[in-house]
This record gives C-alpha cells, structure tokens and sequence, in this order.
C-alpha cells in the first residue's frame, strides 16, 4: 500500500510542475508579446514623428527654393510678399527643428546627418538674407534689384544658394534614411531578442519535459525497484521462515525415527493436562542395550527404525507417537478411544514391539514392558511428573521380569 | 498501469505541441538574413587630402546604408590606367556599384561598360566620362562655378575698390586707356595640370570681367558705351590675366610665381591658383616675398597648411568644395541606382567661398571638417 502511494505522489507532482512550467511559458509569451507590441508601437511612433518633422522641413525649403526663384527667373514682382512667405518657412523649419529635437533615442549617425542638416539651412537663411538685402540695396538704389547684379544674379543663385538648397534636402533625406535604418534595426533587435527569449523558453519547456519524464522514469523505476526488493524480502522471509520450521521441526523430531520426541510431547500435552482426560502408554524393549552390545549401534538404530515404522503404521491413526527416548515410545491415545479400546491397542502394541523383526537379514526380537495411564484432568502439573509417573511404574514392570504391562494407579 | 503509462505519453506530447506552437506562431515575420551589398568607391589620386575626404564621406554613407565600401585610389590626375584596373578588380569582385572619379575623359568607357554590363551601377563623382553610351549620374561641383565665385568674392577687393575704382574715380569716368593701363597684368593665374583647371581659370576669368563690369557700372563707368569694339574689349580683360604654366607640384608652383614677380613690369595684384599644390607654391612665394600685404592670394581647397596660410594673411580666400560630401552623396546615388529608383542626373555639392571672416562659421567647419560633425 506505501509503494503505491509514493508512487501516486511522485507522478502528481511531475504533472503539477509541468502544469506550472506551462503556466509560466504561457504567462511570459504573453508578457513578452506585450512588451513587443509597446516598444515596436513606441519605436513607430517616433519614427514617424521624426519622418513628419524631417518632411516638414523638406518641403519648406523646396517653397523657398521655389520663391528664390520666382525672383532669380523675374517670374514675380512681389518681393515683400515673397520675402514674407519666406520668413514663415523658415519659421516653419524651425518648429519643425524643435518638433525633431524633442524626439528622444535618436542615434549618433542620425545626430551628425541632422546637424549637418541644421547647419547647412543656417548657412542657406544667411546666404539668402545677405542675397536679399543687397537685393533691396540695390533696388533703392535703381528701382531694379536684379539687374542691379548685372549677368552675376544667376550665377549668385547657381553658385551661393541652389547648392546649400540640395544639400540641406539631402542631408534630410539622410537623415530620414538613417531613422528609418535604426527603426528597422531596432525592430530587428526586438526581434532579435524575442527569439532569442522564445529559444530559451522553448528549451526551459523541453528540459522540464524531459525532467518530467525522467521523473516520471525513476519513479516507475524506484516502483520496480521497490516490489522487486519486497519480493526478494517475502523470499528470504518465507526461506526465513521455513529454515526456522525446520530447526523447529529439528528440535521436536527424533532423528532417528522421525518421530516427534520428547519436547514435542511436552509441547502438545501440557496445556491440556489442566482440561483433558486422555490415555496415554510408554513402551520400551526390555534389555535393548544388548542389541547394540552384540550387533553394534547401527544395527541397532536399524532395527529401532523398523519397530517405529511399524507402530506408525499400524497406530498412527488411534494414537499421536512419540519417541521420548532411544527405545522408549510415547502413545497419546486420541480422545474418541476409550478406557477400554485404549487397553485393547496398548495390548496389540505391545504384541507388535515383541514380534520379531528382520534387520539387515538378521532376525531379532525382544521383549518389551510398558505403562498405561488414563489420565485424569488435574492429576498432574506439568509433563514431567506425568512420564514420571509412567516411567516408574514401566520401572516396576521390568523389576517384576519384564514383557509386561502396568498400569499407572494413581494412590 | 498500462492506461497510467499511455496518460503520461499523450500528456507530454500535448505540451510539447503546445509549446513549439507557441514558439512557431510568435516567431514568425522575422527579417531574412540580406547579404551586404559592395560598393566600389575609385578616386584620382591617393596623395591629395580631398580624395580623403571623399573617402571619408563614402565610407560614412556606407555605414549608414549598410554597404562595403571597396575604396581605391589612382597615383595621380592622369593616371587612368590604375583606374581601369581598380575597374576590372570591382567587376570581380561582384560589387553592386562603382563611384568613380574618371582620370581622363573617354580611356576608362570600356571598362565602364563592361562594368554596366555586369549589372553594375555608374555613378560619376567630381567629373564625368565622355562619349559615353547612356547616362552616368554625377555628384560633382562645378569647376566653372568654383572658378566664378573665386571672381565674385575676390573682385571686390582686388581689382576695384583698392586700384582700379580709386583711379578711375580720380582720372574721370571713361577713360579706357586708364582702365587697360591699370588692368593689365593685375592677376596672375596659377593653374594646375588636370584637366579640372581649365574650367576653373575660364569661370574665374569670366565672372572678373562680369564682375569688374558691374562695379564700374554702379559708378556709372559704363563699359558697354565705350566706342571700342568687342575684340578690343575682350583683348582688354584678356591682358588682365597673366597666366602661368601648369604645375603639377608646390615648389614648381613657387617657381611660377616667383617668376612672375621678378618680371620687370611686374602688375600683379592678386593671384588665383586652381586647386592645393598651385595654392601652397604661391602662398610660399608670396611669403618669401614678404608681400602677403600688397598682393591678394585666392586659393583653392583648404587643406590645414592652406587654412595656415589664411590665418597668417597670406592666403586671403579660397575656394572650398565639399568633398566630403561628394562621397557620401554619391553612396547615396548609389544606393538609389542599386534599388532602381530614380537618380537625379546631376548634384551640385557646391563651391563655398572661405576667408578669415567666415572660416569660423559652422557650415563652413562642417565644410572643413566633416569628420567632426
């Protein structure tokens, strides 16, 4: 039950992280995006606010061209309303200079063109203003300003004015050129950078996946892991459990015979001296001591093996047997046989221990004593003193010639 | 667990469709990667400060506009031939436009052509090829111009107020003679040996004679009702001018000069010289002389010995174009060529007359020294 819901927790909480590695992909996309939007917003803004004033600009100095030469071509007479017209735009310009100047971030490269720009249109108001007054000296003077310039108006026009003219328009455009380079660059930037965000998002997002799944591996791994060792731990257990059954078993057996033996007596009957009526007999072969003297002990053990095999065979079912001792058998009769039915086997018992038995192509047999004892409830307190009892009273048998029978009489 | 295992597969493949959609969707409409295009900037003469300057605006222009400036310069005025080979060099190395200021008038058309023909665009600077098949833009200023403003700015302390215009004052208001007498050899020209001078010297020499005829005309000297005719007239400012041999170094120009002031009808009162190496010979004879007070030195260009001389009151004005942008606006015309759109035939960079009245004015500093701005 613990595996499982460790197991449970590991998995959840992959699947809450990637929950929340989504979450904070999701968020900072749109964050990001946001962001974006507002700067590229912003960088447009400006640009087209420089675009308009540098356009401004522009346009002016093409009316003032035009006017300069209205008067250089005699195409009007109007001189002061062409002069006026003049001053406005170059007012004009100025706002718009101040409208350009405003605009903050503007780079290096657009600074140098515009200021380069700016000078020119100074050097272009004063070559004109100084054009225009020796143009009106010269018209006090004769009633006729340009042909006060005799040929030289044109080139006065030409060589002093048209060229601050073009080059004041195309440092402008310059200048435009490169605002609209830097908004480019810089979009290409944002860009740039939103990539480079994405890439790292993206790659946040896949190292999590795959720590999601690994966590998700190891976490199915430590599951396998984990059985595997608790089965190895049922295996030794249950090997555990079996060695200590043996060594259990070990201690309540006679070797021998493979019958239970004394401690296994002690064990099964002693919680039941206090409750049960019971018979129970002990035998043994009177003077078995000599088989062993005369044939040797594994004639012996042979032969003892023979004896318990038969009585198994013959009693296992009316009675549980033990050997208590080398020779001595132990009969709890079961507790459907009665005083007398038990009488009846202890008599059958002791005629099959006396029959003779064939051992390693040797026939022998002895006579046995034994000691019956119907057990009543309370009359002993614990084991000991129950084969005591018996033990003494097999004891007088033997004492009285043997191959008998007694009975324990309680007095 | 079968089923647990399957939830766990569909659920990351679900996020990873999830976030390569997002990644996919909001990085898209990025620019493509654009080669950068090479432009071939080839000029006259690698020793001269004013292909410099072109170079410097060019390379400028180019880093705005994102292109590669290839830049090359001839060993000298004449020297075509490195200029076609700077020509061919260009054609192999793919670039999208040649700025060049042509050495010689029809000797680089064919390599042009082949250049043109390798989809190639031609933007002249300072002069432009002859006999050529189509049309070359040019960013130039012009020669004649620089030449006529060196007589617009000059002529007023020259040749009138400080001689002619006090005598002619004295003598009376029509005399001719006295006007021949006291023209007659008062300016000395210097010119160089491109082909450049030419137009200066005819700008110059045109626009004294137009001006000398307009200031005698505002004292009512006027030259068109003297009872000479055209050819006498012309012959009159013609003897105006001494015109010296063409030098091509500064110590062949201080030669020139010295020359002519140790004439023994020496007139001169001013000297106009067509470009740095003339001016500087000058500057330096003069000097020698000591006679930076009597004599009136118009230079051209502005180099920082030039601009040394005209703080010394040795060089009194000079003439300045504006190199500088001459690059950079031919980048820029490059750059307009490249794209298809449509390029003016022709720009007047300018010619600005400089003296020690107006050297320190900011289009004149930024003339001077674009590098600053």
């Amino acid at each position: 039950m613990a595996k499982d819901k460790n197991n449970a927790s590991y998995q959840s909480r992959a699947y809450t992280f990637g929950a929340i590695l989504l979450a904070v992909v999701v968020l900072s996309n749109m964050a990001l995006v946001a962001f974006l939007s507002r700067t590229n917003r912003d960088i447009s803004q400006k640009t087209s606010k420089s675009m308009s004033a540098v356009n401004r600009m522009n346009s002016e100095l093409l009316t003032i061209n035009g006017n300069v030469l209205r008067i250089v071509a005699r195409v009007s007479n109007d001189t002061t309303g062409i002069a006026d017209d003049t001053r406005l735009a170059f007012s004009n310009i100025y706002n718009a200079m101040s409208d350009f100047e405003e605009i903050d971030g503007k780079s290096d490269d657009v600074l140098r063109r515009y200021n380069a720009a700016k000078a020119v249109i100074k050097a272009y108001e004063q070559r004109l203003d100084e054009f225009s007054k020796e143009f009106k000296k010269a018209e006090g003077d004769t009633g006729d300003g340009l042909s006060a310039f005799g040929g030289s108006y044109k080139n006065l026009y030409v060589q002093d004015i048209y060229p601050l003219q073009v080059t004041a328009s195309e440092m402008l455009e310059a200048t435009i050129d490169i605002v609209n380079k830097d908004t480019a660059e810089r979009s290409a930037g944002i860009v740039r950078v939103f990539i480079l965000v994405e890439t790292l998002m993206f790659l946040f997002l896949v190292i999590g996946e795959i720590a999601i799944m690994l966590i998700a591996k190891m976490a199915k791994k430590a599951r396998i892991d984990l059985e595997e060792r608790e089965k190895s731990l049922r295996e030794v257990d249950a090997k555990l459990k079996s060695t200590r059954q043996k060594a259990s078993d070990l201690a309540l057996t006679n070797i021998l015979t493979g019958m239970k033996n004394r401690y296994a007596l002690d064990e099964e009957i002693s919680g039941r001296l206090e409750s049960d009526r019971f018979n129970i007999a002990v035998f043994d072969m009177d003077n078995f001591r000599s088989i062993n003297d005369t044939y040797g002990y594994d004639f012996g053990d042979e032969y003892l093996i023979a004896v318990a095999d038969r009585l198994k065979n013959e009693f296992g079912a009316s009675a549980e047997i033990y050997n208590i001792t080398g020779n001595e058998f132990c009969f709890v009769f079961n507790k459907e046989i009665s005083e007398s039915q038990a009488m009846g086997i202890v008599q059958n018992i002791h005629a099959v221990m006396c029959s003779p038995y064939n051992v390693l192509n040797l026939t022998v047999q002895l006579p046995t004593s034994g000691s019956v004892y119907h057990y009543l409830p309370g009359d002993c307190l614990n084991v000991n003193s129950l084969l005591v009892k018996l033990d003494t009273a097999l004891r007088n048998a033997k004492l009285n010639g043997g191959n008998m029978i007694n009975t324990v009489v309680d007095i | 667990m079968n089923k647990e295992k399957r939830k766990r597969i569909l659920s990351a493949i679900a996020l990873c469709t999830a976030s390569a959609s997002l990644l996919v969707t909001t990085s898209c409409g990025k620019p493509g990667g654009k080669k950068k295009s090479k432009i071939a900037v080839i000029t006259k003469n690698k020793d001269v400060s004013f292909w410099e300057d072109v170079k410097n605006g060019a390379e400028a222009a180019g880093k705005e506009l994102g292109f590669d400036i290839l830049y090359t310069a001839a060993t000298g005025d004449n020297d075509f031939s490195s200029q076609v080979s700077a020509i061919n060099d260009a054609i192999d190395e793919k670039v999208d436009a040649i700025i060049i200021a042509p050495n010689g008038r029809t000797e680089l058309n064919e390599a042009l052509q082949k250049a043109e023909a390798a989809d190639i665009k031609i933007i002249n600077i300072n002069s432009r090829v002859e006999d050529y098949k189509g049309s070359i833009p040019l960013v130039s200023s012009s020669d004649y111009d620089g030449g006529s403003v060196a007589a617009r700015y000059a002529a007023d302390g020259v040749l009138l107020s400080s001689t002619i215009r006090t005598a002619m004052q004295q003598k009376g208001n029509n005399d001719f003679t006295k006007i021949a007498e006291l023209g007659r050899g008062a300016v000395a020209i210097i010119p160089h040996t491109a082909t450049t001078a030419d137009n200066r010297v005819k700008g110059f020499k045109e626009s004294t004679r137009t001006e000398v005829e307009r200031q005698l005309k505002e004292d009512d000297v006027d030259i068109a009702s003297f009872n000479v005719s055209a050819e006498t007239l012309n012959a009159m400012f013609d003897r105006f001018f001494v015109v010296g041999e063409k030098c091509a170094k500064p110590e062949d120009a201080r030669a020139e000069a010295e020359k002519i002031l140790a004439a023994k009808d020496c007139n001169v009162k001013c000297f106009f010289t067509t470009n740095t190496n003339t001016t500087l010979g000058v500057c330096e004879a003069i000097e020698a002389a000591g006679k930076q007070d009597e004599i009136y030195v118009i230079g051209f260009n502005a180099d920082e010995k030039e601009l040394a001389f005209l703080k010394n009151n040795v060089l009194d004005g000079t003439v300045v174009q504006n190199p500088y942008n001459m690059g950079y606006v031919g980048v820029r015309f490059a750059k307009k060529a490249i794209n298809g759109e449509n390029v003016p035939l022709t720009l007047d960079t300018g010619v600005t007359w400089v003296d020690q009245n107006n050297m320190n004015e900011e289009y004149i500093q930024l003339l001077l020294h674009p590098e600053n701005y």
